[in-house]
């Protein structure tokens, strides 16, 4: 009895906030044309600078040593042979991992802060004055941070996948005969461009679960700063779940 | 200008009362609960068990959301906290509104800002280091000399003061107060409303109409 009542009260916890984060989103896409305003630009502009430019070197740098990872275990289980580890390359990097690590950087990084940002602005009532200024906060504060998280994830992963390769590629170069030119050419003769509109459209798909979970999340603090710590903890965990879900969901859909 | 009919909420009941055009009123409210109830029924921000707030002219609960912001365009607030945006610089917090709904950019207020800080024994060299800071590390007065500025530069018809001079040293206090009041005096439509938790911030200060609410819905008395 306790354990079905527990189960039933987390699925319909989960089912209210399934709802919030999703009419979030809607209000928040509602507002896309307030893009036009340049102090809405501004948050824009922060929300990439914060989300993608200041990860870049971290995210190539994983993306280096994920590349040099699976380029050694490939070359350990099958010796080295350039049309294989580019298969292998692009599998797992492009296919998979470059969205989803990119992802759980972000979910790290960004996800935790604005959820943070935003809840400490609720229990200040920073978010009541601005709406006594006249400014919608949907416009202002959650329709920027998802449109730049989205498009950062978006472009980091990108990013990710071509250091993961480059660096993949370069150490393997370094300890074969091998040349660079020609295991490149291995990875290019396996890479189709649906592969690569797949990874990208799920980077993007991505941003735009982990930005709204954490804004709603964040938004969910109601007056006090004790709050604050449990919504950022649970829009992080959101995250990472969403985010494994729909990676399962869109690779069965593009892959099978 | 503000009518609330027949209001219930959770700490406030107001049967019927009309805030008017031109008036300056003070409200003394018995705890700080109230009065934050007080401005968020007057602002659409939290929605009464039974009754409607009419905002100049519109049910401020039952509007169209375009409508609702654009409604409160008019209506200015100095919070006692502040209310100032914790991740925008001095003058970004300033610039805020009026870069919103009009494009109006920083650089066009700047004299204006400069002006108005002169009050305050501020002078421009003081201010270019002052206007990059964060408001993290401001004091309350600082942060309501913020929001003061920002309300004022909106020319609102409205203005409500929430618990403005609560904890200011009495010079401080002098000058904001006259600021207040000449704003007031700037538009004979203007209306002004300061509240307060505590008598004695508002003691010496001149409204037309005193305010308690009672059980009753408001005490009212003219000065």
């Amino acid at each position: 009895m306790d354990v079905t009542y527990k189960i039933g009260k987390g699925l319909i916890v989960s089912a209210q906030h399934a709802r919030g984060t999703y009419s979030l989103f809607v209000d928040a896409i509602r507002h896309i044309t307030y893009l036009k305003i340049p102090p809405v630009r501004s948050v824009l502009y922060k929300q990439i600078y914060f989300t993608g430019i200041e990860a870049l070197n971290k995210v190539a740098l994983i993306g280096i040593l994920i590349g040099i990872v699976i380029i050694t275990q490939v070359a350990n289980i099958v010796g080295f042979n350039p049309v294989l580890t580019g298969r292998i390359l692009v599998w797992t990097v492009v296919r998979e991992l470059g969205p989803l690590f990119v992802a759980i950087i972000v979910i790290a990084r960004s996800c935790t802060a604005i959820a943070a940002e935003l809840g400490s602005m609720k229990a200040n009532r920073e978010i009541d004055a601005l709406i006594t200024m006249g400014i919608d906060p949907y416009a202002y504060l959650v329709m920027p941070r998802i449109i730049g998280i989205s498009a950062s994830v978006f472009m980091l992963a990108f990013y990710f996948q071509i250091s993961a390769i480059a660096g993949g590629l370069i150490v393997s170069s370094l300890f074969t005969d091998i040349l660079f030119y020609e295991q490149l050419k291995g990875v290019f003769s396996v890479l189709s461009i649906f592969q690569v509109a797949v990874s990208l459209i799920k980077s993007a798909i991505f941003g735009l679960l982990i930005s709204t979970i954490s804004c709603y999340h964040g938004l969910r603090v109601k007056s006090s700063i004790t709050e604050i710590p449990q919504v950022t903890t649970l829009a992080v965990m959101q995250s990472l779940f969403v985010v494994l879900i729909f990676d399962g969901i869109i690779t069965v859909v593009s892959f099978i | 200008m503000i009518r609330f009919d027949d209001i219930v909420c959770e700490f406030l009941e107001i049967p019927s009362f009309d805030f008017k055009e031109g008036r300056v009123y003070k409200v003394i409210f018995h705890s700080d609960i109230e009065k934050n109830e007080f401005i968020d029924l007057t602002l659409g921000i939290k929605r009464p068990k039974r009754g409607r707030v009419v905002l100049f002219d519109r049910d401020i609960f039952n509007v169209d959301i375009n409508v609702y912001y654009d409604t409160l365009k008019k209506v200015g607030v100095v919070w006692e906290n502040g209310g100032v945006i914790s991740n925008l610089k001095v003058w970004e917090n300033i610039a805020l509104p009026l870069w919103f709904h009009y494009g109006i950019r920083p650089e066009k207020i700047e004299t204006r800002v400069i002006e108005f800080y002169k009050n305050f024994d501020m002078d421009a060299q003081f201010l270019s280091g002052y206007m990059g800071r964060l408001p993290g590390t401001l004091s309350a007065f600082d942060k309501r000399i913020i929001c003061l500025i920002r309300s004022i530069l909106m020319e609102p018809e409205l203005m409500i003061y929430d618990d403005v001079f609560t904890g200011l040293k009495s010079d401080r206090v002098e000058r904001i107060r006259e600021i207040a009041e000449g704003f007031h005096r700037a538009n004979p439509k203007r209306t002004s409303i300061y509240l307060a938790s505590t008598d004695e911030s508002l003691r010496d200060l001149k409204a037309e109409y005193n305010i308690v609410p009672d059980e009753k819905g408001f005490k009212i008395w003219r000065s």
